[in-house]
């Protein structure tokens, strides 16, 4: 089992952080989607040198790939749900 | 700005909705099962919104949490069939993916053929756009590990894939003619 605590998992906890800050150093909703994930990190490092013609036409497939995904609509599933989750929930400090 | 963090929070994770959506069918492959997984992480991000570090990728972190949940159901079911009929069994949890396959296009079936840790460091790297540092936060590895990882999956589809083939074939299907489909691709299917 790799650290599923680091980030992702979670126990409890005391107190209520804000996530404020975060939109200033991501500001998510203004950027292209990709954009979205790059912020952290060194820029440029996370995409080596293009090797050759075909680790190019690589690179570019699996964007394609990925990209198609990404230009979907968001299914109006998760938005409902968002949404019920707004109402049954209002703030539980 | 907002005078609702938790208003705020939602906004943010509404906004990485595209890219979770692509992360988890590049690890699920089954585009209904990816959302069902994107649903998952959502729920799990707004119970534990307090686990939030401010300062941190959002997209990251959700991305972490729908990882996970994947890995987890996945042992979670392989262990159900390893109780119940063994080897058998172990095989029905993989084959529901190479069923949904067949829509795919010849890249995509390369890529679904990787082995899953190297499949998921590729699309984190070279789809999400993620450094390689951030990568290997979200899969709770080293950055050489992920380095490695995404090399050999690299390697593999370089080594399955021949770009002129598959554009041949596509444009032989364009010009009507016999199309010389990739056979490379469905060789490794199997």
């Amino acid at each position: 089992m790799d650290k599923p605590d680091k980030r992702g998992r979670m126990h409890q906890s005391a107190n209520k952080k804000q996530a404020q800050g975060v939109p200033d150093r991501y500001p998510l909703k203004d950027r292209p989607a990709r954009e979205i994930a790059t912020p952290v990190g060194q820029p440029g490092q996370h995409s080596p040198e293009p090797a050759d013609e075909k680790e190019e036409w690589i690179r570019r497939q699996l964007r394609a790939v990925y990209d198609e995904t990404l230009s979907e609509p968001i299914p109006k599933r998760f938005l409902e749900l968002l949404d019920k989750i707004d109402k049954t929930d209002p703030e539980s400090k | 700005m907002t005078d609702n963090p938790d208003a705020d929070f939602r906004d943010q994770i509404v906004a990485c909705l595209p890219n979770l959506r692509a992360f988890a069918r590049s690890i699920a492959i089954d585009a209904a099962r990816a959302d069902d997984l994107v649903q998952d992480t959502i729920l799990k991000a707004l119970c534990n919104s307090d686990k939030f570090q401010p300062g941190t990728n959002v997209v990251a972190w959700l991305f972490t949490i729908l990882r996970n949940h994947y890995y987890t159901e996945l042992r979670n079911r392989r262990r159900e069939v390893e109780d119940g009929d063994g080897a058998h069994a172990a095989r029905l949890v993989t084959l529901p993916r190479q069923i949904s396959n067949l829509e795919m296009g010849d890249f995509q079936k390369a890529l679904a053929a990787l082995p899953d840790e190297q499949r998921e460091a590729l699309v984190l790297v070279g789809g999400s756009g993620f450094s390689y540092e951030d990568a290997a936060e979200i899969c709770g590895c080293a950055v050489g590990t992920i380095k490695s990882r995404v090399n050999r999956a690299r390697a593999r589809l370089s080594e399955v894939l021949d770009p002129d083939a598959v554009a041949a074939a596509a444009k032989a299907e364009d010009a009507d003619e016999p199309c010389p489909k990739a056979v490379t691709v469905t060789s490794i299917a199997s």
